[in-house]
């Protein structure tokens, strides 16, 4: 019984690597992959009933007491026993497939074993089927992964020869010696089945785990390659980054071509077919026009669906990606292959997983962009706030002067006139020149001086050699206008207010400081920081404050303190070198 | 509401005695016969054999039998139970 | 047998356990106690009361019975069978009505009392150790002839082996063990029958001849009286049998794995039809095994017949299906080992130990501590008996478990679900004395005592190998007398309880 045990190993062992051999290569491992439907059904029994005539084909031959190793089991005598290992494949087909691909196999391998012929035949064409359909329940049972343990499948493994064995016993009892035979077969082929089961299931796991594997690996690609088409998307979908895109694709995955598309026409094309496939082209082809619409991802297996009007077009099969920001498609993105088998269940994850990034980073790049105009906006909200007791006061003073002195009234006239042009211009620039705020501020200061005549006097010092320095507008002016309100209130006369502006190491100092009652306790804690509603006095200082931040950054935020000598000063800093905010169209 | 509790239990009984009466009668009628007509079974060997496995395979059709009868009763009384408990309910 | 079969035969009966092992941990069973009530189908909760019931008497012993004697080992078979009727249509439904967890709750719904549940604790343990001692026995003979050592030895290392997985590691007796190892058993012995007609050609008469050549009694195989010498006996024995399934705790609790009182029915309806088709099938092996083998061969190998089926097996397929119906044998022993080990430890661990010691105040660590301990002793205990009980038939000695639970827990059942008058004191006078008359007349019957091969080699005090029709009675009119000895209940209660046995409903407070 040894001996025999280590020839059915031995023959077995044929079996397994041919099975081996079979799992590399891509028609076997794609035909794992596919999906079980009605046709697949078919297919597996089929292949897997063909290694059942195999296994029994590379059985051996049990003639009376003596064992015969054919090369081929072909044909057997009528007393002579064919000793076939056809459940392996069986029981595998069953314990992948189900029951229907179990029964279909074992009625492949049953009928080849009816026509093989022999003591025994009878028994052999039963257990087949039976066991393929046990099988397959069996696993449905057991079992809710995809493929089952071999472990598990070694143990389930065990039973179908002895139920090959017992059959044999029922259907053929008047073979004399049939009980001997089974008493020298049944171990033997108990052990060789069992083991070999577990090996060709462990053999189809590893497949499996294989596709798995390439499956994370094709999405780290995908990962990488967003993230390096991310400079390019961020320049808008135009041209530039429809070649920049195309490019890399072609650079990183190996396709025969790469397309790239807006809604109506190529943008780029590079790879195969580039001489036809130009930019400027419209889209025509029906294909491209569904994956627009619907935005899904749509796989042309022929040339037909491609319908490239020229007549040498090497390209045969696509995967067509549509790219899109929100619900409908911006445009698409085109991957061409040789032939339609190129086309790997990788590539299709890869293909739509890119899709999905690039779709995603178009979006947020576009919600960025929303955000800064909107930003932009409430900035110009906040710059275009006027001050209208200012103006009333000022033009009451302009009617007080109008008939005792004329002239000043018209030079006060006329500062109020450029001090509003100023802030009519604030809509249009997010930063001035330092020059045109201190003309402002200025302006400002000649009308409070004419209208607090004698209660109040406001110096301006400004260092020389400033230039090309930029502050939003109306920073300064708001600063001075806080003192004169707020801090010189209660004050009757010898009121000072100094204007100083100073060149630091890298930044241009701005000091405005009064010698009036100072900030309130709780306002200094809290003034810029918070829009009170007490008055204007922190709204302004509020307004100011968040320009200078939003704009100039954090550095530059405003300082408040009051001075140890009494009055108060407000102060920040304006970097050296500040660029103009590009216009964003 | 209590009485007719009693009166589907009562009806219930007496279907369940009146089958166990049955069963025990024909399950004990092989010793019975043997004791009371030792005669009969020891002279006569062909009735003896058929009477004995008749009986014998009998009693596993009358098993499955009566079986199959209850559990069809009973899906009708547990009907009515749930219409009393409705009732009850309400 | 060769090592190699043995090792087979290892193989086999492991592969049995690790599948059932899946199929347990797939359906997220606890693993310590039955599974949690509610959760199985009445399919297969039939299947899994099927395969506590068929255990090695059912298999092994009855098929000896009657390859030995003919048509009086079919009656085993049909007592067996019918006694499900008188579980269906008497106690099931009430039973899932009562209780959740033992046969104490049942008793205990009508008499709450500490007592009782001592009552009915002890009386599990007793009634679940005579049925573990058979199988213990079946054991080891059917070691003894696989490995050709003697029986003693043979005892000791099953019985310890399996005291030791159940108590210490095991407690894996799901109902998977149950259902897995019926479908398995089921489908070897239809095979083996199936061999056993292809042997004849499929042709019936040829079987009854051969089986008359084959048997010692010739043409009176068939008839009744090869066993049981007198009608008496019979009539002792079909009483046990068809009251005795009725008053068996580890079958009884199988009400309670169930949703509903449809699924119980279902679950006893599908029990016996696999029962019953199987009692059809040993049938026919019984017959194989006399006519392939012959009464004087089977007897020499083993008197008891005990080891007819093994030998069938042998005869039919060498060593190879012998092997193959001894692991399906073994697996069947050893499921229904740990099956009647967790029940009754459960009755003690929790009825016990958790309810009266510890007055519910015990963690799950300590009562599955007191549940190992349980097994233990009661491992030790079962096979003390059964290293003195190599001589007997198997399907004898779970009748005679039949016999005291139809003496002791039957009654009082009964009377507990249909007697107004009855009381405490009449369930515990029914207990005490249905125990103490048939275990008496056991011990002191030709089966203990037995001047030559007996455990007591005296003579026997009475000649009664069924005492059923002594001991059943005892019991009744115990409890009967009992509880006039006592005042009646109030009717009130009597009535509510009456009606939630009946309908499940409790009036005046919350469904169970």
């Amino acid at each position: 019984m040894k001996d025999l045990t280590v020839v059915l190993f031995e023959r077995l062992g044929l079996v397994l690597i041919f099975a081996f051999v079979l799992t590399r290569t891509p028609g076997f491992r794609s035909l794992l992959y596919r999906e079980f439907n009605r046709k697949m059904i078919f297919v597996h029994a089929f292949v897997f009933g063909l290694f059942g005539i195999a296994s029994t084909m590379m059985g051996i031959i049990i003639d009376g007491d003596t064992v015969v190793i054919p090369n081929l089991l072909w044909s057997v005598e009528n007393d002579q026993v064919a000793v076939s290992s056809s459940l392996v494949a069986v029981v595998i087909a069953g314990l992948l497939g189900g029951p229907l691909v179990g029964l279909g196999a074992g009625m492949i391998a049953g009928i080849h074993l009816f026509f093989l012929g022999g003591i025994g035949w009878l028994a052999n064409v039963f257990v087949n089927p039976l066991t393929g359909l046990l099988a397959g329940l069996t696993a449905r049972f057991f079992s809710q992964e995809r493929v089952i343990s071999p472990m598990k499948a070694l143990f389930i493994g065990v039973f179908p020869p002895i139920l090959q064995m017992q059959l044999m016993l029922v259907f053929h009892p008047h073979a004399d010696h049939m009980v001997a035979v089974v008493d020298q077969i049944g171990l033997p082929l108990v052990l060789s089945n069992s083991i070999a089961i577990a090996i060709f299931t462990a053999m189809i796991g590893i497949v499996l785990k294989e596709q798995e594997n390439e499956a994370a690996m094709s999405t780290r690609r995908a990962l990488t390659i967003a993230e390096e088409a991310l400079p390019f998307l961020e320049k808008g979908y135009r041209k530039e980054m429809a070649i920049g895109i195309s490019n890399l694709l072609y650079e990183r995955l190996e396709i025969a071509a790469v397309s790239v598309t807006d809604g109506e026409t190529i943008l780029a094309h590079k790879g195969l077919g580039a001489d036809h496939h130009l930019p400027g082209e419209e889209i025509v082809t029906t294909i491209s026009q569904e994956a627009l619409e619907n935005k899904k991802t749509k796989v042309a297996y022929t040339r037909e669906e491609i319908q490239c009007q020229h007549p040498n077009c090497p390209l045969e099969a696509a995967i067509i990606i549509p790219i899109g920001a929100s619900d409908h498609a911006k445009g698409l993105i085109k991957f061409y292959y040789r032939k339609a088998q190129h086309i790997r269940p990788a590539d299709l994850v890869l293909a739509e997983g890119l899709g999905k990034l690039i779709s995603n980073q178009l979006q947020a790049i576009e919600a960025e962009r929303l955000k800064a105009y909107m930003r932009d906006a409430e900035l110009r909200n906040l710059q275009a706030q006027i001050n209208p007791h200012f103006l009333f006061n000022t033009l009451h003073i302009i009617a007080a002067l109008f008939r005792k002195e004329p002239e000043r009234a018209r030079h006060i006239t006329v500062q109020l006139a450029n001090y509003m042009r100023f802030n009519l211009g604030l809509v249009s620039n997010s930063l001035i020149e330092l020059e045109r705020e201190c003309e402002h501020v200025r302006a400002y200061i000649e009308i409070i001086q004419a209208r607090f005549a004698g209660r109040l006097q406001i110096t301006f010092h400004q260092a020389r050699g400033i230039s090309q320095v930029y502050v939003p507008p109306s920073t300064i002016q708001p600063l001075v206008e806080n003192s004169v309100q707020h801090g010189l209130k209660n004050v009757i006369h010898n009121g000072k207010i100094e204007v100083r502006i100073e060149k630091m190491e890298d930044s241009i100092r701005v000091t405005v400081t009064d010698n009036g009652s100072g900030f309130p306790e709780h306002i200094l804690t809290n003034a810029g920081e918070k829009e009170l509603t007490k008055g204007e006095k922190s709204t302004g200082l509020y307004n100011v404050n968040q320009r200078l931040i939003r704009l100039l950054g954090e550095k530059s935020r405003l300082h408040i303190k009051n001075l140890p000598a009494g009055g108060s000063e407000v102060s920040f800093s304006i970097p050296m070198v500040i660029q103009k905010e590009v216009e964003v169209s | 509401m209590e009485k007719l509790f009693h009166q589907y239990i009562k009806k219930k009984q007496r279907f369940v005695l009146v089958s166990v009466i049955c069963i025990f009668l024909f399950y004990f009628s092989l010793p019975l016969s043997l004791i009371f007509f030792p005669q009969l079974m020891k002279n006569n060997k062909d009735f003896h054999i058929f009477f004995a496995w008749g009986y014998a395979f009998l009693q596993f059709f009358m098993t499955w039998f009566i079986g199959w009868v209850y559990t069809r009763k009973a899906k009708y009384w547990d009907e009515l139970l749930e219409r009393m408990k409705q009732e009850e309910k309400r | 047998m060769n090592i190699t079969y043995f090792l087979f035969f290892i193989c086999i009966v492991v592969c049995t356990l690790i599948i059932t092992y899946w199929a347990a941990k797939k359906s997220n069973t606890t693993s310590q106690f039955y599974t949690a009530a509610g959760s199985l189908t009445g399919t297969q909760n039939g299947l899994a009361i099927a395969g506590d019931y068929i255990s090695a008497a059912s298999f092994l012993g009855i098929i000896g019975a009657i390859a030995l004697y003919g048509y009086d080992g079919f009656l085993y078979s049909i007592g067996f069978l019918v006694s499900y009727l008188i579980v269906l249509l008497l106690v099931a439904e009430p039973i899932h009505h009562l209780g959740k967890f033992s046969l104490g709750d049942v008793i205990c719904a009508r008499f709450p009392s500490t007592k009782m549940r001592w009552m009915m604790a002890v009386s599990s343990f007793i009634i679940s150790i005579l049925y573990l001692i058979p199988q213990l026995v079946a054991a080891g003979l059917l070691i003894r002839l696989l490995l050709d050592i003697n029986y003693t030895a043979s005892v000791l290392v099953i019985g310890s082996l399996m005291t030791i997985y159940v108590a210490f590691g095991g407690m894996l007796a799901t109902s998977w063990v149950q259902i897995i190892k019926t479908i398995v058993l089921l489908g070897g012995v239809f095979l083996l029958s199936l061999i056993v007609f292809s042997r004849i050609q499929w042709n019936i008469s040829d079987l009854i001849q051969r089986v008359e050549e084959g048997t010692v009694w010739g043409e009176k195989y068939f008839l009744a009286g090869q066993l049981f010498d007198s009608p008496i006996e019979i009539i002792s024995l079909s009483l046990a049998l068809i009251l005795g399934t009725a008053g068996l705790p580890h079958i009884l609790i199988r009400m309670y794995t169930v949703r509903d009182t449809t699924e119980v029915r279902r679950s006893i309806l599908t029990a016996t039809w696999i029962i019953g088709s199987f009692y059809f099938m040993t049938l026919i092996i019984g017959f194989g095994a006399v006519a392939f083998i012959g009464y004087q061969r089977l007897f020499d190998v083993d008197s008891t017949g005990n080891l007819a089926a093994p030998l069938l097996a042998q005869e039919l397929g060498g060593d190879f299906l012998l092997a193959f119906i001894s692991a399906i044998a073994f697996t069947t022993i050893v499921a229904v080992v740990a099956g009647l080990v967790i029940s009754a430890t459960t009755a003690f661990s929790h009825d016990i130990y958790h309810h009266i010691i510890k007055k519910g105040n015990s963690t799950e660590q300590e009562q599955l501590k007191a549940a190992q301990w349980t097994a233990l002793a009661i491992g030790i205990i079962a096979v003390l008996f059964a290293l003195g009980l190599e001589n007997v038939n198997v399907t004898f000695l779970v009748s005679l478990t039949f016999t005291v639970a139809a003496s002791s827990n039957f009654p009082v059942l009964l009377f507990t679900l249909y007697w107004k008058r009855f009381n405490e004191t009449g369930a515990i006078a029914g207990m005490i004395c249905g125990l103490i008359t048939s275990l008496m007349l056991l011990l002191l019957g030709p089966h203990v005592m037995d001047p030559n091969v007996g455990w007591i080699k005296r003579e026997a005090f009475h000649s009664l190998y069924n005492p059923g029709i002594f001991a059943i009675p005892a019991g009744f009119l115990s409890a009967i007398i009992g509880s006039f000895f006592a005042k009646p209940e109030p009717h009130d209660v009597f009535w509510r309880f009456y009606q939630k046995a009946h309908t499940g409903a409790d009036a005046g407070r919350d469904e169970k």
